[in-house]
């Protein structure tokens, strides 16, 4: 169990509180800006706000110690680059103890065939793969247990379309097993298939939190991110949710 | 029979004042200098960083220049052991300040140190020149030999003061190789895996500013051991720190050593060796560097 309450945090965040439970599965979606990634930080305690407080498991983030918070939370950063010239294998044995790759992880991530090859040769899709990767397996063990708090940020830019379904299918998969798990992207149609609750989020605030149907209403989304959005059904009754500008 | 005799007294005279101090000389200052630059490149994120670049280095010297400029060539007896001192002083300085224009600019990491290690470096440069416009000819003599390094500086006494200190910074540092990994991803990677990096930063740069420090004050500045070293060792082996710094410490010894082998072979000349180094040095660091742009 994580909450927050009252959050600020001077000029990222303001007034923020939510909480989520066991084996969630909660979308942020908000515009550019809107202090998704300074949320996560938060959440992951690795940056302090300046009023307010976070409490997992019924006990405040800063009274737990950073080697405690590295077995159980983990947090994958938008934008991850080294000056060296590291190898995939490399960067994934360096910050898990773990011999070789979870099958659940190579199932969805499939980074078996570039385990040899430097990371700066890799495309951008295939290195946030690896990153997605590398942080998954740091935090294995608790993974595996359902204790661990999963904070993706932007995981599935410039995935593919079949790996952005993959990698969102794993997330839910970790989540039965009770593991929290936040994640934060652009795309209204995962959240639509994924998510058990949507934060949006507009100008540093939470300004709706709710079950996936209910916060992806047209009015709502056509107000956070100020274009039009237009909202079908398929002959199977699928939601399609498409976004456009007025010209 | 007694021209025997005396010659093993000779022999053990020059064993222990000249062979022993110069061959401890190599080792430490090689051990010291390439650690500390294969944890320093690391933690400023740049594979090309050495404690010449970011400016511990012309911190040391300008001490020296000082020192030497004031006269202090000529002092004897334990004050003698006056420009080791300075320019382990100056080394400690100029890092403490580095440090401090860093935090100013609030980039106490990579960037931030990279540029005030230039900006101090060249201060120390302008003033060097200075001293050196300014110098008589004797000074300039003993300027010009320590500022090319040399292993031949070190007396038997200074040696093994400084052995225990550079042993103990290295068994030290020598185990940080799991934390410098973490760093390779950044400050913020590294505190996710649970490193406290606001503590850990001025601490590894301390013990890399001490070893330099040390390494310096024994033989003045040496240039390109400290980039060569772990650049090469990271290309060929992986860059797993755990293997690459005691490696480091080790190569950079024997690569010294291999220097005053050489030396030897200059027949009672004494060759600078930044010379040296920078001669071996050069082509072995470019073919580690075609080597990478291949893979």
């Amino acid at each position: 169990m994580l909450a927050a309450k009252h959050i600020q945090l001077h000029g990222r965040l303001q007034n923020i509180s939510l909480n989520l439970a066991a084996g969630e599965v909660v979308h942020i979606l908000g515009p550019n800006g809107a202090g998704k990634s300074s949320l996560l930080s938060v959440l992951a305690g690795l940056l302090t706000p300046n009023s307010g407080d976070v409490q997992l498991k019924g006990k405040k983030l800063q009274d737990y110690s950073l080697v405690e918070l590295a077995h159980c939370r983990t947090l994958m950063e938008q934008q991850l680059h080294s000056a060296f010239a590291l190898s995939v294998q490399e960067s994934l044995s360096f910050y898990s103890q773990r011999p070789k790759i979870p099958p659940e992880l190579e199932h969805a991530l499939e980074i078996t065939d570039f385990l040899s090859r430097p990371l700066n040769h890799l495309s951008g899709g295939e290195r946030r793969r690896v990153q997605l990767c590398r942080s998954l397996m740091q935090i294995w063990t608790a993974i595996e247990q359902g204790n661990a708090l999963i904070l993706l940020d932007e995981p599935v830019q410039g995935l593919d379309f079949a790996h952005q379904h993959k990698l969102c299918q794993l997330i839910n998969l970790l989540a039965t097993h009770g593991n929290m798990v936040v994640v934060s992207h652009h795309q209204l149609n995962l959240a639509q298939m994924y998510a058990h609750r949507v934060w949006l989020m507009s100008s540093q605030q939470l300004v709706a939190d709710g079950l996936t149907a209910d916060v992806l209403q047209q009015e709502t989304l056509e107000r956070v991110f100020q274009c039009r959005v237009r909202i079908a059904f398929d002959s199977e009754q699928n939601k399609l949710i498409q976004t456009y500008l007025d010209y | 029979m007694q021209g025997l005799q005396w010659s093993s007294a000779v022999d053990q005279q020059i064993l222990l004042h000249l062979r022993v101090p110069l061959v401890g000389s190599a080792i430490l200052v090689g051990a010291c200098l390439a650690a500390s630059s294969a944890i320093l490149q690391v933690m400023l994120r740049n594979p090309l960083a050495d404690p010449g670049l970011i400016g511990i280095t012309s911190g040391a010297s300008l001490f020296a220049a000082i020192y030497l400029l004031a006269g202090g060539a000529t002092l004897t007896g334990l004050a003698a052991y006056g420009l080791p001192l300075f320019s382990f002083i100056g080394a400690l300085l100029s890092t403490l300040l580095i440090y401090a224009i860093a935090k100013r600019l609030g980039l106490e990491s990579g960037t931030g140190v990279i540029l005030a290690g230039i900006a101090i470096s060249t201060l120390s440069g302008g003033v060097i020149a200075w001293l050196y416009f300014l110098a008589d000819a004797q000074s300039l003599r003993n300027l010009t030999f320590w500022l090319l390094g040399s292993l031949h500086q070190a007396d038997l006494k200074l040696v093994s003061f400084a052995a225990p200190l550079v042993v103990a910074l290295l068994i030290y540092v020598l185990r940080q190789g799991q934390p410098l990994n973490w760093l390779y991803f950044g400050n913020q990677a590294a505190q996710l895996r649970g490193l406290n990096v606001a503590r850990y930063y001025p601490r590894m740069l301390l013990a890399s500013a001490l070893l330099v420090g040390i390494a310096v004050s024994l033989a003045g500045s040496i240039a390109f051991i400290g980039l060569l070293v772990p650049h090469l060792l990271r290309n060929l082996f992986g860059h797993d720190n755990r293997f690459v710094l005691p490696a480091s410490a080790l190569l950079g010894a024997i690569l010294l050593l291999v220097v005053v082998a050489i030396s030897n072979g200059f027949g009672g000349v004494v060759v600078p060796v930044s010379m040296l180094t920078a001669t071996l040095g050069g082509p072995v660091f470019l073919y580690s560097v075609v080597r990478l742009a291949r893979t």
